[in-house]
């Protein structure tokens, strides 16, 4: 486990305030990790959003409730995933599918064939096909960074924004831009690796 | 969108241009995020909000826990002091010496607490079996009971003592495995996802992944998951431990024997005490101390307590031999 201090300290002194009752904690929580979670649970979910909406109701109710258990082992979004899977897990017994997520993805037939795709076409990306469940690897990926990272990823590699454009939608200078880009980069890659405990060549250093 | 304008600048290597695309394909791949319904977020929203804690309501899951609670907090002191004479749970010990704001000298700390220290920040905390125990900055320390701790992150620092009791070994845990001691000093440190244990003096138990490994001074063991342990050596006096012994609790010297002072400063620098007699070691004893060593550093103390009187000292191959002129 690789422990970031810095957000582990954050993360307990949220999780203290939301404990306490503070608005304006629960707020700054809220807009951080609701649109990472839903995410997360949209890519459990086969896209169908009401489930989703349902599991992460139930998960946010049950988080709040019980903030002050938070121990800050780990960071607080991978404690609420943790919750968010244990809330999966008992919707889909309750609809009689047992076993549904218990098989880590990377062991998956399709998924390792797609990443070893990437492995043999690294700077290739025509190569790197339409597997859908490829493209909900990365999603999964992306929702397990910080909002500005994963949204800074998207503007810059799907959208196509400049640096300067993606300083001005997130609120920061020119420069502080450059080291989100530099970070949320370094993040996915780090992400990507402690997901799936894998590491394709073109994500190396 | 303009795109040519400001290419990344901290980047030159072709190498990372094409890494830079073949990024760019994954995520074109995955595709833009799913727009989440405003309606979706308010109702989430509002669901979560209600089960905010008014300040001063208990919530419901917590009505019915607190005579538990409370029964349990009871039968913890019964159990602890033999007569339930309280429904305080006593402290496991105190900080004795604070740098920064992360507690204060004196505060107590009790089973479940977690010592939390920032840059620049440290702590000494004395616990109540006779173990000094020193948190390093940038560290996250639970207390999980009188003789077990669990590292989140960060360094800590332990002296069990020179005699060995059964009854005070020390076990650090991380995420990657734990150290007990065996009558020592040593210090502990978890960074991302290595734990290294430093012996300075004595033996600690290690273990971890499936690992065990008995380190002896002057060792350095490394546990990484999934790897042997890796052992190097580490010197047991000079900066390495610099940071502890800046956070020694303080001796004081008015009215304690040469000897006692001699024994707390060597094994706060890591030496090894010898006598070059009998005699001097007796003598030693009868010798009584006055004044204060306070911002001095235990060699610093040797030199200026040595001073005063007719003794002397070497330090050779980390130990410290006292002689008379």
């Amino acid at each position: 486990m690789v422990i970031d201090l810095p957000q582990l300290k954050a993360d307990r002194r949220l999780a203290k305030r939301i404990a306490a009752g503070d608005v304006g904690a629960f707020d700054e929580f809220f807009k951080e990790y609701f649109p990472r979670l839903f995410r997360f649970t949209l890519t459990r979910t086969n896209g169908d959003a009401d489930l989703a909406e349902e599991i992460v109701q139930g998960t946010m109710c049950k988080v709040v409730r019980n903030m002050g258990s938070f121990r800050g082992e780990a960071s607080l979004f991978t404690w609420l995933c943790q919750i968010c899977r244990n809330e999966l897990i008992s919707k889909y017994r309750s609809r009689g599918m047992d076993n549904w997520d218990t098989v880590p993805y990377e062991d998956v037939p399709e998924i390792r064939a797609a990443l070893e795709s990437i492995t043999a076409h690294s700077q290739e990306p025509e190569n790197l096909g339409s597997s859908k469940e490829l493209a909900r690897f990365v999603r999964v990926t992306l929702a397990y960074l910080p909002t500005r990272y994963s949204q800074a990823l998207e503007m810059k590699y799907i959208h196509g924004f400049s640096v300067a454009e993606i300083g001005t939608e997130l609120g920061i200078s020119y420069e502080a831009a450059e080291s989100v880009l530099s970070r949320a980069r370094a993040a996915f890659k780090q992400g990507f690796r402690s997901l799936w405990d894998f590491e394709p060549s073109f994500l190396l250093d | 969108m303009n795109n040519d304008q400001d290419k990344i600048t901290d980047r030159s290597d072709p190498a990372d241009d094409a890494r830079d695309e073949t990024l760019s394909a994954l995520l074109r791949l995955a595709g833009p995020s799913d727009e989440i319904p405003d309606e979706i977020r308010d109702r989430v929203y509002a669901n979560a909000r209600a089960e905010l804690r008014q300040p001063g309501r208990l919530s419901q899951s917590w009505r019915w826990a607190l005579p538990l609670a409370t029964a349990a907090s009871i039968l913890m002191v019964v159990l602890l002091n033999g007569a339930g004479d309280g429904v305080t749970v006593r402290p496991v010990g105190s900080v004795v010496l604070a740098k920064g704001t992360a507690a204060d000298p004196g505060q107590e700390i009790r089973i479940g607490d977690t010592l939390d220290t920032g840059p620049n920040e440290g702590l000494s905390i004395e616990l109540s079996n006779g173990i000094s125990l020193r948190v390093d900055e940038e560290t996250v320390l639970m207390v999980e009971s009188v003789k077990e701790f669990n590292l989140i992150a960060g360094r800590v620092y332990v002296d069990t003592g020179d005699r060995i009791y059964p009854t005070r070994n020390v076990t650090v845990r991380t995420a990657s495995g734990k150290a007990t001691d065996i009558g020592t000093q040593f210090s502990v440190q978890f960074e991302r996802a290595d734990m290294s244990v430093a012996v300075r003096e004595g033996r600690v138990d290690l273990s971890g992944s499936g690992e065990l490994y008995t380190a002896n001074r002057g060792d350095l063991a490394t546990l990484r998951p999934g790897t042997a342990v890796l052992v190097e050596t580490v010197p047991v006096t000079g900066s390495t431990w610099d940071w502890a012994v800046s956070l020694a609790p303080e001796f004081e010297l008015e009215n304690r024997s040469l000897l006692e002072f001699l024994k707390w400063a060597a094994r706060e620098a890591g030496l090894e005490l010898a006598f070059e007699s009998n005699v001097v070691m007796t003598d030693s004893m009868k010798a009584i101390m006055h004044g204060s060593i306070e911002g001095l550093s235990p060699l610093q103390a040797i030199e200026s307590v040595l001073a005063t009187t007719p003794f002397q000292h070497s330090i050779e191959d980390d130990r410290l031999v006292i002689s008379k002129h």
